[in-house]
């Protein structure tokens, strides 16, 4: 294993709180190494941005929001912190020890601080038929769109939420075919959507794009609202979905292409298997890391921001991201933190919109927990509700008992897919509290690495 | 099928079950199948075929075989020129889907 | 709530394979037995062992032992069912790579045949290559030239299991036959008063006229709470790690003479490789470290088995919290104190013999003779 990989900073996660720490801490003369598993820097949100600006055809349909992240990618590529692409952590330790690997060769850096960047994932939908070919997420589709400026005509679109509407919006300006649009979202707002509407008024701008997109989509597409009892059905591949409308009227829709999309949760999977304190937020259904105002999580010296630390957008991670590398510049330096401070005042204007959205398209329990018996849940070890109901009525404490029981969670994915779905269950049927659930202990790597890869890191010579 | 609405720079070459596929340098495996139209790449333990769901590296269901043995998400591998992948669920069921 | 009182015959602490094998054999013999978990069954080391079910390798002074536990194995769903079907019987075989594994390979061999065991083998290169198509056929090392495999000794009927399962089927045959298990019980004290233990724990008060000790990593600080001398026990994490599923080319249970490693693949394809890695264990906090470059070793040796290992995806590694004693044999006999038997120590091999401890565990509550000797397993061997 190479010795000496040693930064002031490392991040993990070049998206827009990771490009973001970087630019500041890097202009501050701390040493910055960003590790990021895509080819440049952009993460989800600004992917392939600094490809597309290159390019001779202008993906102008990505529209204005996704092109002002050109200039933060710019900046950080010129700026001099060091990025590995293509690079996947799979571990870090609390004495900050981060391993990595790029192009099937581990690597071993150390830092003196971590900033863990690494965003949000889809939240899984676990319906009847979403492992058939064909069925894909909303970010999905979005990523075909931004990556390889590529789409489906017919597709079917099932969810709500404001990525939900970005993508279709972004679908139509790139000259797609939508077959139709059916909106998961209950038709009428409540009187919590209003309250919570009030405060979103200091971001009016997000406000009003989220009604022009809603609006447009209305106007240009098949659009259907207040779904429910929505499933998909095939025989090796995506051909039908169906569902219930407001009224109560069933409906059948052909497709081989349908995206799904049901809000996007933190990914923690490098959090936890850190041992990062984390805590349920009932608002937004997920886990969020115990962080201070700063974004130093439980363990010194390690940092989260943006979405991975809640789900707030890509303005709130730009200034999430500088606000911990304030922090941790201050801290390095041994000088004041004020300017962090600052900095939050004006992230509190940045989140103003998101009560709003958490209410408006909190999902319901069918998308959280499928009422069929037969639906997946998790996918990577082929095992339904019903096998999943099984092993919790023989008495579960936690989803940890369940893995022993059922094999949950012991596939390639970690319990990405299966994790949030399961801990759901058990709740629900012990009657307790999400926190006295817990989630899946775990632990790293938390990107496979071959045993090659592995072995590699051993000494030289053999021991006995 | 995936179709793009801008031309494409198909620059390199790369061989899906060693047939040869023209493809943009850098472009994810996940994305030139997808445009390809194969949304089936491998199996799961059931036997059901599966393929890309999420595109970012989460779901592991577009998994490949490359040319060392070694399987790789297909959303996180970027197509160089002469590389090579294999579907194995074409090598399960002899035919791909 | 008001806490309980129970007054029972047997109180086992600790459910690991050790607790549930002794809790399914007193019951199936009629006692009143108790068993205490702190967490859940097979939660520690009972739980994230690698499974081998070996013979091959022993102590030789816990070789009766480990037969005795074979015969339970091998009629195993006669005592706790279905979940027998989790033992998958194959053979064992820890091959020689180098001189200095082959000579001490061979030594083992003649060692074994006169002390009179049989089921131990040396089998020349051939014959393992016959029964291990797949094997490398040149074994590359870094820095050295390439060496080969001369050979290697071999137990027929040795396997692999997956833990839980059968800790559960032991556990539930408790039940079955009469015994009561009661997880999330911690025991906060334990002190001998008017001839009976006076267990306190979180969930109620108990009496008992015997106790048995099966607290693994934790079995020191309980004998040492209930007045019991000190017993040199330290807890550490052995490491292990699987790949996801690859094709079928390995059909026995492997190691390498001379050098750490385990290696089997289960019958889902995937490889479970680890073989003596500890990180450190913490039995305060439950705390087991992982650290996976230690396990660069194991993965090396593995390939060198094996090549198209090296591709296969490392999805998972785990670590557990186990209790060594500083002679690696465990501590199985009667306490300094009436009424306290010890079953604890077992230094990351304790699986296979688990049934067997069970049933000498049963034994000496019940003052009968046990099967094998128990003389080298003795808690006083350490009282100078």
């Amino acid at each position: 294993m190479n010795a000496a990989l040693h930064y002031d900073l490392i991040i993990i996660g070049a998206g827009p709180a990771g490009m973001s720490a970087a630019i500041y801490a890097s202009k501050n003369d701390m040493t910055v190494l960003v590790l990021d598993d895509q080819p440049a820097g952009g993460g989800q949100v600004y992917r392939h941005v600094m490809q597309n600006a290159a390019a001779q055809n202008k993906a102008q349909f990505l529209g204005s929001d996704y092109w002002s992240g050109h200039k933060l990618a710019d900046e950080f590529t010129r700026s001099s912190a060091s990025l590995w692409p293509e690079s996947r952590v799979w571990q870090i330790t609390k004495e900050r020890e981060v391993f990595f690997s790029q192009k099937g060769k581990a690597h071993r850096a150390q830092a003196g601080a971590i900033l863990i960047a690494t965003g949000a994932m889809e939240r899984p939908m676990p319906i009847t038929g979403w492992t058939l070919p064909g069925v894909m997420t909303i970010g999905a589709a979005q990523t075909m769109l931004k990556t390889s400026h590529s789409g489906v005509d017919g597709a079917l679109f099932v969810g709500s939420g404001p990525l939900f509407y970005l993508t279709i919006w972004q679908y139509l300006n790139a000259g797609f075919d939508i077959k139709a649009v059916i909106d998961t979202a209950p038709g009428k707002m409540s009187l919590l959507h209003y309250f919570w509407a009030l405060p979103a008024l200091l971001q009016p701008s997000m406000l009003i794009k989220g009604l022009k997109w809603r609006s447009e989509i209305r106007r240009k597409t098949h659009y259907i609202s207040g779904a429910t009892a929505v499933s998909i059905s095939g025989d090796s591949q995506a051909e039908a979905l169906s569902f219930t409308d407001a009224s109560g009227k069933q409906h059948r829709l052909e497709a081989e292409h349908i995206f799904l999309h049901q809000g996007v949760v933190p990914s923690i999977n490098l959090t936890m298997a850190t041992e990062l304190e984390h805590r349920w937020c009932p608002r937004q259904l997920c886990w969020h890391p115990k962080t201070d105002i700063f974004g130093e999580s439980s363990v010194q010296q390690i940092f989260v921001a943006g979405d991975g630390m809640g789900i707030a957008g890509a303005a709130a991670a730009i200034s999430s991201g500088k606000i911990a590398a304030m922090r941790i510049t201050a801290k390095a330096r041994g000088t004041s933190s004020l300017n962090a401070v600052f900095q939050m005042v004006r992230q509190v204007q940045k989140m103003a919109i998101r009560p709003f959205l958490d209410y408006a398209f909190k999902p319901a329990d069918e998308w959280l927990v499928p009422h069929d018996e037969n639906a997946i849940i998790c996918r990577c070890e082929s095992l339904t509700k019903a096998d999943i109901t099984k092993a919790i009525t023989l008495g579960v404490s936690g989803p940890n008992q369940l893995k022993s029981f059922s094999r949950a969670g012991m596939g390639r994915c970690q319990g990405r897919m299966c994790g949030l779905t399961i801990q759901k269950m058990i709740t629900d049927h012990n009657s307790q509290s999400d926190d006295k659930t817990g989630y899946y202990r775990l632990r790293p790597p938390i990107r496979p690495l071959t045993v090659g890869e592995l072995a590699a890191l051993a000494d030289d010579t053999p021991t006995s | 099928m995936f179709r793009p609405s801008t031309s494409q720079n198909n620059s390199i070459t790369i061989y899906i079950d060693d047939e040869a596929i023209q493809a943009v340098a850098g472009e994810s495996v996940a994305a030139i199948l997808l445009k390809q139209g194969i949304t089936a790449v491998h199996s799961a333990p059931d036997k059901a075929a599966r393929g890309p769901y999420c595109m970012m590296g989460v779901c592991f269901d577009c998994m490949v075989e490359c040319e060392d043995g070694r399987s790789e998400q297909a959303c996180q591998l970027y197509a160089e020129e002469g590389m090579k992948v294999y579907l194995p669920v074409t090598k399960q069921t002899g035919a791909r889907t | 709530m008001t806490p309980q009182h129970h007054k029972d015959r047997v109180i086992i602490i600790g459910g690991g394979i050790q607790g549930c094998a002794a809790a399914y054999f007193l019951a199936k013999r009629g006692q009143t037995v108790t068993l205490l978990e702190k967490d859940n069954i097979a939660r520690h080391a009972s739980g994230v062992n690698a499974g081998g079910v070996r013979r091959l390798g022993r102590d030789l002074a816990e070789i009766p032992l480990s037969l005795a536990a074979m015969d339970i194995w091998n009629h195993l769903s006669d005592e706790i069912g279905d979940a027998a079907m989790a033992f998958h019987p194959s053979f064992y075989v820890k091959v020689a790579i180098d001189e200095p594994g082959h000579i001490a390979g061979m030594a083992r061999a003649e060692a074994l045949q006169q002390a009179g065991f049989q089921h131990e083998v040396w089998l020349d290169e051939t014959e393992i290559r016959k029964r291990i198509p797949c094997l490398a056929r040149n074994i590359s090392a870094k820095n050295m030239a390439g060496g080969e495999i001369s050979g290697g000794l071999v137990v027929e009927g040795d396997g692999w299991a997956i833990p839980w399962r059968i800790v559960r089927g032991f556990a539930d045959a408790a039940v079955r036959n009469g015994a009561t298990i009661t997880e999330h019980c911690h025991v906060e004290s334990l002190k001998r008063q008017n001839n009976m233990w006076q267990i306190h724990t979180n969930a109620g008060d108990f009496e008992a006229d015997i106790v048995v000790n099966c607290a693994g990593a934790w079995a020191a600080d309980l004998a040492r709470q209930s007045g019991e001398p000190d017993l040199p026990l330290t807890a550490y994490a052995p490491m292990l790690a699987v790949t996801e599923r690859r094709p079928q080319i390995l059909n026995a249970v492997m190691g390498i003479l001379g050098h750490t490693l385990s290696l089997k693949q289960l019958d889902t394809g995937q490889f479970v490789i680890g073989g003596g890695v500890r990180a450190d264990a913490d039995i305060h906090q439950n705390e087991a470290g992982l650290s996976i470059p230690e396990l660069a070793t194991s993965m090396y040796r593995a390939a060198q088995l094996f090549p198209d290992i090296a591709h296969a995806k490392i999805i998972r590694c785990w670590s557990g919290i186990e209790g060594y004693m500083p002679d690696n044999l465990p501590v199985i006999g009667r306490g300094n104190q009436d009424g306290l038997v010890h079953g604890f120590g077992f230094s990351a091999h304790g699986f296979q013999l688990g049934p067997a401890v069970g049933e000498a565990l049963a034994d000496l509550v019940m003052g009968q003779q046990p099967r094998t000797s128990l003389a080298a397993f003795s808690p006083q061997r350490f009282s100078a």
